[in-house]
């Protein structure tokens, strides 16, 4: 970490901390070491600035009374409300990364946001909308440590002027078995330390690359819709899937382009009909890395 | 019934139908028959169920017989919950 950077986060737990992260400015500010932690871990490549404002403001604060002690917890408040229950304070740092996600998905209507991973190679984008649970964030760690730039693991954010992709890139989230699946592919992963969280998975976040993080300003168009499955077991398939089906897809994974309208449905459906749409069922990483490797070259 | 302004995509590689309802934010996904239908009785003119099948079966290229009313009627009943149909102003 440089002397500059670790400056700036000395001031975490008064001023507070302006971080630039893909489109938004976020100032964090937290007392607790967890957050200054996992900040130095896993945000050292991002711009920082001292104190200032942000589209979104964060502030992870220590348990009230007895949760300050025993079984400490730590609370998010976010643009000055609480809108979560406190968790544990091992769970600080994750919990500011929940809390950018809430952000995002409730306020950044200047963009049509999907839930969904999303890469980029040779300046065509790669979206994977999917719901929790189909393997998206497995799947894109992996086509990261294959070198594809990362844009995000949790949201495609699209320009609905101009239908180009924003990347917002953060640590990506691994859970239960897919923390070794990756860490096997690639011993240079940083990883932050294992914790459970509130639904009880394993989980923990991966660093993404510091060239994804340093060309964060760099928009790219979209070129692939893959709407990928996990299937243990069974074997990698990838099939055309039609635009309209496609367009479904993409839409029931989108929690906002009802807020912007027609514009935000048209943002869609123009973004399907750039692109080349397939659904893919995997288990197995190695052949459906090969096999994305190929459909996206031609 | 007569149709809604609603947005209405097609792609060139199937002949499925997405339509969007602006005032709802619903999107539905059609077959190009049910969007036929749709376009049938979007003219803002009372149409029979009669006439609709009889059109229908000629588009469709198949007869109009009880097996395409009772298709037709589904249809309009699941467009008109779904909202893709307002009743016609009296």
């Amino acid at each position: 970490m440089s002397p500059a950077t670790r400056s700036i986060l000395s001031l975490l737990g008064t001023r507070g901390v302006q971080v630039a992260i893909g489109p938004f400015l976020v100032h964090v500010r937290s007392e607790l070491t967890g957050v200054r932690d996992y900040l130095e871990r896993f945000y050292d490549d991002f711009p920082m600035a001292e104190g200032g404002e942000g589209h979104f403001d964060l502030a992870v604060v220590a348990g009230r009374g007895m949760r300050r002690w025993v079984r400490p917890q730590a609370s998010i408040v976010i643009n000055g409300a609480r809108p979560f229950l406190p968790l544990p304070a091992l769970l600080a740092g994750a919990s500011m990364e929940w809390g950018m996600n809430w952000c995002v998905g409730r306020s950044a209507h200047h963009w049509v946001a999907v839930h969904a991973a999303v890469v980029e190679r040779g300046g065509r984008v790669l979206i994977l909308p999917a719901p929790p649970g189909s393997g998206k964030s497995t799947l894109c760690a992996a086509l990261v440590c294959a070198g594809w730039r990362l844009f995000s693991d949790e949201f495609a954010l699209i320009d609905p002027d101009s239908g180009r992709v924003l990347p917002i890139p953060r640590p990506i989230s691994l859970k239960e078995a897919s923390i070794e699946v990756i860490r096997r592919r690639d011993p240079q992963v940083v990883f932050g330390p294992e914790a459970h969280d509130t639904e009880g998975s394993r989980f923990v976040h991966m660093r993404p690359p510091s060239d994804s993080v340093r060309r964060a300003d760099e928009s790219a168009r979209p070129g692939w819709v893959i709407v990928p499955r996990f299937m243990a077991g069974k074997p990698t398939t990838l099939e055309r899937l039609p635009k309209a089906q496609a367009l479904m897809q993409v839409t029931d994974q989108s929690f906002n382009y009802n807020y912007l309208g027609p514009k935000g449905y048209t943002c869609l459906a123009e973004l399907v009909r750039e692109t080349d749409c397939y659904r893919l069922e995997y288990s197995d990483l190695d052949e459906v890395l090969a096999l994305l490797a190929r459909v996206t070259a031609s | 019934m007569v149709a809604k302004q609603l947005i209405w995509t097609h792609y060139d590689d199937g002949d499925e139908w997405v339509v969007y309802d602006p005032f709802s934010a619903d999107i539905h996904l059609l077959t190009a028959s049910a969007r036929l239908l749709w376009t049938l009785v979007s003219d803002e003119q009372p149409h029979t169920i009669h006439d609709l099948v009889v059109t229908l079966a000629a588009e469709l290229g198949r007869s109009p017989d009880d097996e395409l009313t009772a298709v037709t009627r589904e249809t309009l009943s699941s467009m008109d919950r779904a909202g893709l149909l307002r009743p016609m102003p009296s």
